[in-house]
């Protein structure tokens, strides 16, 4: 046919609504798909109340999410000249085994007109990243993610000023 | 009789008022309150947030319950003993690690604070010099701890 929709060729995704496996955009490895539905990567975002501390929890990672949330508990940002909100966007990959593919590229970075503090913003994520690196995945995590790149905006909250201590 | 090095007293503008911490409970807490004492850093600060029937809150620099040591926050201590008069413990933020240098005193049963703020210690002498603590929320011309120490 001369005029066939270019959107034709693509194959469909047959889905059977009886199916047990979870109707999820990942992990692959979980759920198996065809070629063209391989997600391209993940795009989060975790906030923390700057001064506040965590710690990352224990355990085998399972969710891509959680890749974020454990990086964010190791994060320790700086104090800054100013009050406001700060953030921070890493783009990274990792390997089957928890470790980074090269390095973690900065994307974005909003700490102030300050460039002392986004420099110290720069490297607190970046040092938690060396922290927590090779995370613990679970061997389905693992190999469903190994390789696709992690899109994660970190974003620091001032703590509020009338958000007092109390019992 | 509480073991040597674990009794804080508070020479408050009320009086004085012992208190037996609880390293067995919260091991980080009495640490960090040890660290701050020998710093002098409760020194001078008020109770700005005294609630009758309920409990004296003190140990914010800032006297406005926002503040707290130059140290990191601490690790959430959170141990079965009961909120019952005299007993002290943790303030905190919403977060449960937010607990810093603030403390309160409890006038009274506080139950419904059991496993959620973390129990340090206890009150074993002066208790009535707390009772005597001006009231407010925030207080005027709030009571004050004019010196605290570690015995």
């Amino acid at each position: 046919m001369l005029h066939q929709n270019p959107l034709d060729r693509i194959p469909r995704l047959h889905i059977d609504p009886h199916a047990k496996t979870p109707r999820t955009p990942y992990p692959a490895a979980l759920h198996p798909l065809p070629l063209t539905q391989l997600p391209q990567g993940f795009t989060m975002t975790v906030t923390r109340i700057a001064g506040e501390a965590a710690e990352p929890a224990d355990g085998a990672i399972a969710r891509p999410r959680d890749v974020a949330e454990h990086i964010a508990d190791c994060w320790r940002p700086a104090p800054t000249s100013g009050d406001d909100t700060r953030e921070i966007s890493l783009r990274l990959s990792f390997s089957r085994d928890g470790g980074v593919i090269g390095a973690p590229a900065v994307t974005y970075a909003k700490a102030g007109p300050d460039p002392v503090d986004r420099e110290a913003l720069r490297s607190s994520i970046l040092a938690a990243v060396n922290a927590c690196t090779p995370l613990r995945f679970t061997g389905g995590l693992g190999s469903a993610i190994a390789g696709l790149p992690f899109a994660i905006r970190f974003v620091a909250l001032r703590r509020d000023p009338a958000f007092s201590q109390t019992p | 009789m509480s073991e040597a090095g674990n009794t804080l007293t508070l020479e408050t503008t009320q009086g004085n008022v012992v208190i037996e911490m609880r390293p067995d409970l919260a091991p980080g807490h009495v640490a960090h309150i040890k660290k701050l004492v020998g710093e002098g850093f409760y020194d001078g600060i008020v109770f700005h947030r005294v609630i009758d029937g309920f409990m004296a809150q003190t140990g914010c620099p800032n006297g406005t319950g926002t503040g707290g040591s130059k140290y990191p926050d601490l690790k959430a201590e959170f141990n079965a003993e009961p909120h019952v008069r005299g007993v002290c413990s943790m303030a905190r933020a919403q977060n449960p690690n937010s607990a810093n240098s603030q403390f309160f005193i409890c006038f009274g049963d506080a139950r419904f604070l059991d496993k959620q703020y973390t129990v340090w210690g206890k009150v074993t002498a002066g208790m009535d010099n707390v009772d005597k603590i001006k009231r407010g929320e925030p207080v005027k011309n709030p009571d004050k701890i004019v010196k605290a120490t570690i015995s």
